[in-house]
């Protein structure tokens, strides 16, 4: 160590006091370090970064106003401006570095918290560029997409010994489960657990499990790290993508729910929480991640103004219970959404769907007159357009907001042969409809249908029933679905169960079929010979 | 209306400890910032310089030390076990200290093998000797000893002073914590002897140990890590 010519390297010092500057320059240049350019602000770093790049970045976690650190290390990996060869370090005064490395998705190289002085520096850089040296041709071969190279070198380092070889094993497993070589992974993982019971090396096993469909064994071992240290993000990733790969929605809402507790400054989590939220149908959650996504992402590179328009678009979906308990939601939308527009720049064709939204929500915000010219207005410049679906689909709701209901329908079916071909666009239809159009909403809604039969068929009524209400999540009004979960239900009465409940359900849900079903529906036939089989 | 009963008092001390380690943050910067633009033109005036670092330097550890304490009680100051040079460990923490150590003429020797490689949290580990470390640094004459050492897979760190060594009635800590010696409240000691017994392994729990004597016939504070 401190065998470093400093003289060569190159460092970036991003802080918004110029005494501190001013002071790491002075110490940077005591070590023999000539190459230091300043930085008092989030976008200046980014600026400079464009244009030249460096070897160590020092930057504050503090930055004033606009990006912190932290938002700065997200904008130059996000925005590929550093790569695996720039070394980026933190530099904070609060003591808990857990807790700021965990609160965002980015995690530095290395973290220093102050006060700061020259033997520090020299200690905590000369490590990090040692490491950064030997792994360098690992890196290089992976930047030329030469995996096989990059594994055979890492070999060579986890085996060496030294300082090296800590970080070359990890690097290692991760890429063996990458390229699909688990029982390299396994064996590597394997070999350091029977030292110790580290938490990398058990998760490196977990995500081994998974890759080979053990599935509930992984769980397992996901739960267990996340519950011995509750701040251990990659635990939640990793019990994310397992109950993602298990199928089930709501524990999957749980997962993610946990790893934003932990991270809530993580943006990308909390718009994972809000699309998953929103497909469970659960408005609160997706409401309050969606505002953060809007909060967070004015620091963000990873904010956009979709986030405030899915805000919008959520807002004027959640049902009467939600915005009975906050009546200003309809307002709080439109403010959003007249702020997220004048903060970003909003394409002029995505202005359309940005306008439908605007107006429906006036129309719920008790607007009613307003609303509805807003509608029209730009019901005027869609006939001048060429179409796109996502617009499409704000007119439709648009159109349904101010009640006209037939027309809304007229044209959802002159849709579909308008995007016949486009099976993408068609899926983003599939929220429209009763029946899903698009073959992957098709065969998604065939397969929950066939699980569900096949536990009906082994008298399992309660898990059929929890299969057929997955399916219906995704199409509430799709008559096949409500069909299935009458007939399970009925199944579980014949089997003997006397909760009373269950009963008036069946009765409610048929009631509510029958309104839905004329004698020319497809599902008429079988609707009958359920009712009939209730009154038998 | 919020009753002064109705606030959380540890929860309100939390938040306002981390203020105040903040603001020591600063002025230990600072002061190191009037140090290097203006060096003390005379003996009287580098002494002041002196103390006033060390005091600081002593107040932000004992905030730290209060605000880990605060973490393990809400269960958010999680134990990360992970294998390291216990060399770079100690390494940071003389670094961490040596404006002070320079500033009192202290010499640091340091006896750890350079691949001793061993299983503990560092960030832990590092506070509890950066801490004896700055404690050392006032009950010192001239010398600190840094060492490290692995027997029977215990790990054993030790830190000693060529000073008075500690006080009689502190020798039995922890086994007899009421007695406290009038000149401590011992904060740091409560500290270190949790985060040794977080570490646990087949080998037991871990401890802390004071005694006096060799190496350098002061007090010696002994860190065991089963590993």
């Amino acid at each position: 160590m401190g065998g470093f010519a400093y003289s060569n390297l190159r460092f970036l010092v991003v802080d918004d006091f110029s005494s501190f500057r001013t002071t790491i320059n002075g110490m940077l240049n005591s070590l023999g370090a000539s190459t230091i350019v300043p930085a008092s602000n989030g976008q200046e770093a980014l600026d400079i970064c464009r244009a030249k790049k460096f070897d160590v970045i020092l930057c504050d976690y503090d930055l004033g106003q606009g990006r912190n650190g932290q938002r700065v290390l997200e904008a130059l990996r996000h925005q590929k401006l550093i790569d695996r060869e720039s070394l980026f370090v933190l530099i904070s005064a609060d003591v808990s570095k857990q807790a700021v490395m965990a609160a965002y998705d980015c995690t530095p190289d290395d973290y220093l918290a102050k006060p700061i002085n020259t033997q520090m520096l020299e200690k905590r850089i000369g490590r990090l560029l040692e490491v950064r040296e030997a792994m360098r041709p690992a890196y290089r071969a992976l930047d030329q997409n030469d995996a096989e190279r990059a594994i055979a070198i890492l070999t060579r380092l986890s085996l060496g010994g030294g300082r090296i070889a800590l970080p070359a094993q990890k690097f290692l497993g991760e890429l063996f489960i990458e390229s699909g070589e688990l029982t390299k992974a396994e064996k590597l993982y394997q070999k350091v657990l029977e030292n110790k019971p580290l938490e990398w090396a058990r998760l490196g096993l977990a995500y081994v499990s998974q890759a080979r469909g053990r599935l509930e064994e992984a769980g397992e071992v996901f739960c267990e790290l996340a519950e011995e240290n509750p701040l251990f993000l990659p635990a939640y990733d990793g019990l994310a993508s397992n109950w993602f790969l298990r199928d089930n929605p709501a524990k999957l809402q749980d997962a993610i729910a946990q790893s934003v507790l932990v991270s809530p400054m993580s943006i990308l989590r909390q718009k994972n929480l809000a699309n998953i939220a929103e497909k469970n149908g659960d408005y609160p959650t997706a409401l309050k991640a969606l505002r953060e996504c809007v909060r967070l992402g004015r620091e963000s590179c990873h904010g956009s103004w979709e986030d405030a328009y899915q805000f919008g678009m959520a807002a004027a979906a959640a049902p009467e219970q939600v915005l009975e308990n906050n009546r200003k939601l309809p307002q709080e939308a439109l403010d959003i959404l007249s702020e997220a527009a004048g903060h970003y720049d909003v394409e002029p064709e995505e202005l359309l769907r940005l306008q439908f939204l605007q107006g429906r929500l006036q129309f719920l915000a008790k607007r009613s007159l307003e609303g509805r010219q807003v509608i029209e207005r730009a019901e005027q410049a869609y006939a001048k357009r060429t179409q796109d679906v996502q617009t499409d689909i704000a007119r439709i709701k648009a159109l349904k907001t101010l009640g006209e209901n037939e027309r809304a329908e007229e044209l959802v079916h002159s849709l579909i042969q308008y995007y016949a071909y486009d099976q993408e666009a068609l899926e983003r239809l599939d929220e429209l409809l009763n029946e899903p159009v698009s073959e992957a909403n098709r065969a998604l809604v065939a397969q929950i249908n066939r699980e569900g039969i096949e536990l009906y068929n082994s008298a399992l009524f309660d898990d059929a029933i929890a299969c057929f209400e997955r399916a219906q999540l995704l199409f509430p009004k799709h008559v096949g679905i409500q069909l299935n979960i009458v007939q399970a239900l009925i199944g579980k009465i014949q089997s003997g169960d006397k909760d009373a409940r269950i009963k008036s359900a069946v009765d409610a849900a048929l009631k509510a079929i029958g309104e839905a079903v004329d004698s020319g529906h497809s599902q008429y036939a079988r609707y009958r010979k359920l009712n009939a089989m209730l009154t038998t | 209306m919020i009753e002064p009963n109705d606030i959380d008092f540890s929860t309100v001390l939390a938040s306002s400890v981390h203020d105040m380690k903040n603001s020591v943050s600063m002025l230990i910067a600072s002061l190191q910032e009037v140090l290097a633009s203006m060096p003390p033109e005379n003996q009287q005036q580098s002494q002041q310089m002196n103390s006033l670092h060390y005091e600081a330097s002593r107040i932000n550890n004992e905030l730290v030390q209060l605000l880990s304490i605060y973490r393990l009680q809400q269960k958010r100051l999680p134990l990360h076990i992970d294998q390291h040079f216990v060399l770079d460990v100690l390494e940071d923490q003389v670094a961490r200290n040596c404006p002070l150590l320079e500033s009192r003429n202290i010499n640091v020797s340091m006896d750890c093998d350079a691949d001793l490689e061993a299983y503990f949290d560092a960030d832990l580990v590092g506070s509890v000797i950066q801490n004896v470390l700055v404690n050392g640094c006032r009950y010192t004459r001239d010398r600190l000893f840094l060492g490290a050492a692995i027997q029977d897979e215990v790990l054993c760190l030790t830190v000693a002073d060529d000073g008075d060594g500690f006080p009689e009635a502190m020798l039995d800590y922890p086994a007899d914590e009421c007695s406290g010696g009038g000149h401590s409240t011992q904060l740091g000691l409560y500290f270190a002897s949790i985060i040794a017994s977080m570490h646990k392994s087949k080998r037991g729990e871990g401890r802390i140990m004071l005694r006096n004597g060799a190496p350098l016939g002061g007090g010696v504070f002994e860190l065991y890590i089963p590993n």
